[in-house]
């Protein structure tokens, strides 16, 4: 009896404080799947949510588009600091604002410093804030948060599947929440984000933003980002094209591996950067393709994108920023001259770089 | 012609206690006399309505039949109440006022023989008894059996006992409870007026059903028998299937007012003894008043009662009953029910089916595997999409959950009460369905599936995910082979979307959890419930979700520590057998 009695306590105890009250059915919340930082007028920070409407929801459920009703709304807060916007935000609606399945937090590029730490640091301690939710930067949060895809579709889900799938895209520019944070604590190495704009035809992600002390100091070119990507093992489907005896070359499908090796010489961090990319020839207008001439077109090609590298490190270097993690890699051997050496960006934005690319073609031929 | 028996019977030559019971006869035929010459006073007097004297008096009539009748019995020499006292019209007055008030209980006083008539009576039910032996083998018999003039009660008796009666089963009783009891078994009595005994005549007729298909356990492939309600047909039946020297059937009788026959069957030299003694000793141990199905006794042979799983195992399957008696079990045959219950058992053999073995081994495998895979479909689905919707709906897909969202637009209940709902239509359905025939049952569950399933997704009371995910979860759940089972796991079902939605995903594991610690802990009759899993025995895996081809399983459960762990001899190898062999050797030659 007595076994009885304190189960039916046990489990009584369970039930109340188990919190399962509060627990809402999906249906009644609202699910946040964009969420966008900007700043407002007066020193104040805006948060927008882009939130599924009812037609949104039953047209992806119908596998069609939602009509003429809009897919979704977007719900606004401004206040001194985040937790003020987004409790004018919450004051708008009479369904709770949730966070849980975020699938992109954008950033204006146009924060200040503090007002980009305000940000991450709320990010970082809001529980119910999905942290594997993508990170972007963005000119304008709201035409970002406001544009509709031709398809119907609802931009996060569409921005997720972009984001996650590594051969949608040439560079696999992916960020997310928790990579925010590991930058923000980790040394030598400066955080970075794809820039994300909205574009005619529907979001363009093909630059990347690198950040030094909470704010966007430089902001590569497709290109750029592109060779960047080489280094950081980002670009997966590279191109490069080029005039080669008056043949018009077209290289694809340029994959990287990077390897890089820091000595110091003389007080100055001395870089190798070796590049082993693989491709395939897309285009070869005129003349036969002898292996002697497949040679020269390597050769040609390697010394260009050898050269597109370095032109983008040095870019870096005069920037003063590292989103490579040459220093980090540096830091994990070598801890105590790291925390001698004051400051890495300023030893990186000296240091002598050479790049190496050793491109095979393994494909000439099928241009499927 | 009058009746002569009581004059046959001197009572004035048996003493003085004779005497007595002569006084006492007379007083209770006199107090009779009394009562009908109040009832004439009365009637002449007024006109009075005498019918409750009327009933008093008969009454008093059938009270003063039965003490004369007993007290024929105690002037006897052996002078005891429960013995049979030689008096034929004693006999028959005693039936006639106990048993024979039933209109299916026959009395036949006859002459037994042809030329020197002796006084007889013949008792049996009418419909239990065969009534071509009792008017062919008995009756016609001992009315034309040549009796001689002026011999003892006893040669009579004799004579009947060993030539007049063509009955197989004669046997002699003469206490009157054994007596009854075997009258109302349906054997015929015979009572020989000076006799000390009572020929009991084995006439049974079983009133039975013919052997019909199992319609618990169908089976495609394999034997269709099963059992029907005659203890005596399902001995035969197992005998038939098992016919080693070694079949033992223990015979009991239960319920002290049924008195119903239950068989303990084992193999005697492959069943561990202490299993049979022990199941033996719990059998003697039940103590009620009736015993009318199997499960009656099954639930005094679980070693846990509180338990949600079964421990005993009913089948009506003949085939069966004789595999696991076979592998090392005891069976018990209830008589008037179909269903043996076989013991002891491990939650996988709840899994196992006659056509486990009855069809190649890959199918039974495959078989197998989708049971499993409809079991964790049938638990978790349902508690899942109410953890997932309602708790953690930070774990679920993104798409995924937007796709729930939007099916649930406007729906006014929660997962929960849908759940509730729609649980509820389901299991009305279920039982109203096995309420009704056959053919009625098919129109009903179409219309439940069809129309109360479209109905109420249009109505906007439960969303069409829900009615997919209710649907999975019912069919996993009662894809279970065995009955006992799907209860078990119906009310774990519920404890699953309890904790569900209380403690979301948590609360899954946490039941798991708590569901696996209590079915590796139960054991029954020393084997353990959760074996060949828990303790881990590998070569028993052989036939838990897989199964190996029949010439690998040759060992007999190890749990059941049988007499005998051998089930059969790898002899015959795979491989492919050359016809032309002897030839092309001759041809050497």
């Amino acid at each position: 009896m007595k076994a009885w009695a304190a189960a039916l306590v046990a489990a009584a105890l369970s039930v109340g404080l188990a919190g399962c009250w509060s627990n809402r059915p999906v249906e009644r919340r609202n699910l946040a799947l964009m969420l966008g930082v900007g700043p407002a007028p007066h020193h104040q920070l805006r948060l927008l949510f882009q939130i599924p409407t009812r037609a949104g929801l039953t047209g992806l459920t119908k596998g069609s588009g939602s009509g003429s009703e809009p897919s979704f709304n977007i719900i606004e807060g401004v206040g001194t600091t985040l937790t003020d916007a987004f409790a004018q935000a919450q004051a708008k609606t009479t369904r709770d604002l949730y966070l849980g399945q975020v699938e992109v937090v954008a950033f204006s590029t146009k924060l200040s410093p503090q007002e980009f730490e305000q940000a991450r640091n709320m990010f970082s301690r809001l529980g119910s804030l999905d942290k594997t939710a993508y990170a972007v930067a963005t000119p304008s949060v709201r035409a970002l948060l406001s544009l509709q895809p031709r398809s119907g579709e609802l931009p996060g889900i569409i921005l997720a599947s972009n984001f996650g799938c590594l051969s949608c895209n040439v560079e696999h520019l992916e960020r997310r929440v928790w990579d925010m944070e590991t930058a923000s604590y980790n040394r030598g190495i400066n955080l970075w984000l794809p820039l994300l704009t909205a574009g005619k035809s529907g979001f363009e992600i093909n630059q990347m933003a690198v950040y030094a002390d909470g704010h966007p100091v430089l902001t590569l070119s497709p290109a750029e980002t592109q060779a960047l990507g080489y280094v950081m093992g980002l670009t997966h489907k590279g191109t490069v094209s080029f005039r080669w005896h008056d043949h018009l070359v077209a290289l694809r499908g340029l994959d990287a591996r990077p390897y890089f090796h820091l000595t110091w010489v003389q007080g100055r961090p001395h870089i190798d950067v070796t590049l082993r990319i693989t491709g395939a020839l897309a285009e070869y207008l005129g003349g036969e393709l002898t292996p002697e001439a497949l040679s020269e077109v390597q050769a040609t090609a390697e010394h260009l994108i050898a050269r597109r590298v370095t032109a983008v490190l040095r870019r870096l270097q005069q920037a003063k920023v590292d989103p490579v993690g040459f220093g980090q890699a540096w830091v994990w051997f070598h801890p105590g001259r790291f925390a001698r050496l004051g400051s890495w960006r300023q030893a990186f934005s000296q240091a002598a770089i050479h790049v190496e690319v050793q491109l095979r073609l393994h494909d000439i031929g099928d241009l499927t | 012609m009058a009746w002569p028996f009581r004059q046959r019977i001197p009572l004035d030559a048996r003493g003085q206690d004779q005497h007595d019971a002569s006084a006492a006869v007379s007083r209770g035929e006199e107090a009779t006399n009394q009562l009908q010459a109040a009832e004439a006073t009365l009637r002449a007097i007024a006109p009075v309505d005498a019918s409750g004297l009327k009933e008093v008096e008969t009454l008093c009539g059938h009270v003063g039949s039965w003490i004369d009748a007993m007290l024929e019995d105690l002037t006897q020499p052996q002078g005891n109440l429960n013995r049979y006292g030689g008096s034929v019209e004693a006999a028959y007055e005693r039936l006639k006022n106990t048993v024979g008030t039933s209109p299916d209980v026959v009395l036949r006083k006859f002459w037994l023989g042809s030329q020197a008539r002796w006084p007889a009576l013949l008792a049996f039910v009418d419909g239990l008894a065969d009534n071509t032996m009792i008017d062919r083998d008995i009756l016609m018999n001992l009315q034309l059996y040549p009796i001689p003039q002026g011999g003892q009660a006893e040669v009579v008796f004799e004579a009947v006992h060993q030539a007049a009666v063509a009955v197989g089963h004669v046997s002699t009783e003469a206490e009157w409870d054994k007596l009854l009891v075997k009258l109302i078994a349906g054997n015929a009595l015979l009572f020989l007026e000076g006799a000390s005994q009572v020929l009991v005549l084995d006439t049974v007729k079983f009133p039975s059903r013919s052997l019909g298909r199992s319609q618990t356990e169908p089976s495609v492939l394999g034997p269709q028998e099963a059992f029907n309600e005659i203890s005596l047909t399902q001995m035969n039946l197992l005998r038939l299937r098992i016919q080693s020297p070694g079949l033992r059937f223990t015979e009991l009788t239960l319920g002290n007012r049924s008195l119903t026959q239950v068989l303990l069957v084992h193999l005697d030299d492959v069943t561990n003894p202490a299993l049979v003694s022990a199941v033996l000793e719990r059998l003697n141990s039940i103590q009620r008043d009736s015993v009318q199905t199997a499960n009656e006794v099954a639930e005094y042979l679980a070693d846990r009662r509180w338990t949600l799983f079964p421990q005993t195992r009913q089948t009506d399957r003949v085939e069966w009953v004789a595999r696991e008696i076979m592998a090392g079990k005891v069976a018990v045959l209830v008589a008037n029910d179909p269903f043996a219950i076989i013991l002891p058992n491990t939650l996988m053999d709840f899994y196992r089916t006659t056509q486990d073995y009855a069809s190649s081994f890959w199918d039974t495998t495959l078989t197998r595997m989708v049971r499993f895979l409809a079991l964790i479909i049938g638990i978790y689905l349902m508690p899942l999409y109410i953890a997932l919707t309602s708790v953690n709906t930070d774990l679920i897909p993104t798409k995924l959950l937007l796709t729930i969202a939007g099916s649930r637009a406007g729906i006014p209940f929660p997962p929960i009460s849908e759940v509730i709902i729609m649980w509820l239509i389901i299991e009305v359905l279920r039982e109203a369905s096995a309420r009704l025939p056959q053919q009625m049952a098919t129109t009903l569950g179409t219309v439940g599936a069809v129309v109360v399933g479209t109905a109420i997704v249009k109505a906007g009371v439960v969303d069409d995910i829900m009615i997919v995910t209710v649907t999975l979860t019912a069919l996993g759940l009662f894809t279970s082979p065995s009955f006992e089972l799907t209860s078990t796991w119906r009310w774990l079902f519920w404890g699953f979307i309890v904790t569900a939605y209380v403690f979301g995903i948590y609360g899954i594991v946490l039941m798991t959890v708590i569901v696996l610690a209590h079915v590796t802990s139960l054991e029954n009759y020393g084997v353990p419930y959760f074996s060949p899993w828990g303790p881990l025995r590998v070569r028993e895996l052989s036939d838990t979700l897989i199964r190996l081809p029949l010439p690998f399983l040759t060992r007999r459960p190890l749990t059941l520590r049988t007499v005998d762990a051998r089930m059969s001899e790898r002899t015959v190898q795979a491989g492919s057998v050359d016809l032309y062999a002897g030839q092309r050797r001759a041809r050497r030659r």
